[in-house]
């Protein structure tokens, strides 16, 4: 019998993606009060950030999905987090990179 | 406030409840919301409900999911799904505005026919049961037991979820609304197990088509996928605190009949 999928939720992912989540919240609500108090450009840098931030938490989350296999030392489930996590390096270079 | 901002925060809610109510990312309904209501291009339209399908993948990772989540299924599911998106955000401006549409309006017609016609499979094995590699064990809450699933047509699976993933950069859409049907119906995942695992898909499958849509600007001032991040956030509590009394079979055919006349309003009266 297959042992049972883990479901990665080590205690200090839980604890990143909950700073994370009230960054997000605070970042949310900064921006739109600063657009609304008539500061669009600082409006627009925090929300971006916001928006980063979003992003890099699923790719922090994939990352601890990948230290959680590799600790199981299950090479194959490893390896395809792994090649995940590269497909979205190369996505997001090729983003930044794009002129 | 004004009028633009009040729809588009009302269209994340919408999103948001639907995320926490049938475990979807809302990309179904935001596009056209955003695209038909509150006058954003199809392109714009598509890259804001990005982040709110992001919003909801990572509003849904905090909420009580996790223990029904199966990782390892949605990680071998993410290589396909991913490689998706990433090919599709490479033909993020090869077309005209029209032909996503199209595809916007196709998708929608085929999801309106699976939601009238699907099923709700258990697909439950007893405790101790052969899982195979993908398969899981959980507390079922309806028998108050723990039951046992085995995944079955992993080729079906990663086909739709590498279908999904090119449909999440052409169009918007985060992909759970054909993912957790197809896990369910053809690949012998519980509903539940099927939305938990679709719903952190989802939010890994957006990151490429949105850093694509981001990095040709179409995500303009982030004023907009802010108020729609936001109406997801509040929403996702909304569709949390109803879901005990929802009923999601009607619900879901309701559902069904705004995509049929989405559909309608894409392929024909355009």
């Amino acid at each position: 019998m297959a042992v049972a999928p883990s479901n990665g939720g080590g205690r200090l992912l839980t604890m990143v993606n909950r700073l994370a989540f009230q960054t997000v919240v605070i970042g949310l609500l900064s921006g739109i009060a600063l657009r609304v108090l008539g500061q669009p450009a600082w409006s627009a840098t925090i929300l971006s950030w916001t928006c980063g931030v979003l992003i890099g938490l699923r790719v922090v989350n994939l990352t601890g999905v990948l230290a959680d296999e590799v600790r199981r030392r299950d090479w194959t489930f490893a390896g395809v987090a792994l090649a995940v996590l590269m497909l979205l390096a190369y996505a997001l270079q090729a983003a930044w990179r794009r002129p | 406030m004004p009028t633009a901002d009040i729809y588009t925060l009302l269209a994340g809610g919408l999103a948001g409840c639907l995320g926490a109510l049938v475990g979807i990312g809302g990309g179904v309904l935001l596009v056209p919301i955003l695209n038909s209501i509150v006058g954003l291009s199809f392109k714009e339209a598509t890259a804001v409900s990005l982040v709110g399908v992001l919003a909801t993948s990572s509003t849904a990772g905090l909420s009580g999911g996790r223990r029904l989540l199966n990782l390892r299924l949605a990680i071998v599911l993410l290589a396909f799904s991913v490689t998706g998106s990433t090919l599709g955000a490479t033909y993020l401006m090869h077309f005209s505005e029209r032909t996503y549409e199209l595809v916007f309006g196709l998708t929608a017609t085929s999801i309106a026919a699976l939601m009238f016609v699907r099923l709700h499979k258990r697909n439950v094995l007893p405790a101790g049961a052969d899982l195979g590699v993908l398969g899981g064990e959980f507390h079922d809450d309806d028998t108050g037991g723990d039951v046992a699933y085995r995944v079955s047509n992993l080729p079906v699976a990663a086909s739709v979820s590498f279908g999904a993933g090119v449909l999440t950069s052409l169009v918007g859409i985060g992909g759970g609304i054909l993912i957790v049907p197809t896990l369910n119906t053809l690949c012998g995942v519980p509903l539940r197990v099927a939305a938990a695992t679709s719903v952190m898909m989802i939010g890994v499958t957006a990151v490429p088509s949105l850093a694509a849509h981001w990095s040709h600007g179409l995500l303009g001032d982030f004023h907009v996928p802010a108020m729609t991040a936001l109406g997801v956030l509040m929403g996702f509590q909304v569709g949390r605190a109803i879901s005990p009394r929802a009923q999601v079979r009607w619900l879901k055919l309701v559902m069904a009949s705004i995509l049929t006349i989405v559909a309608a309003r894409y392929l024909v009266w355009r």
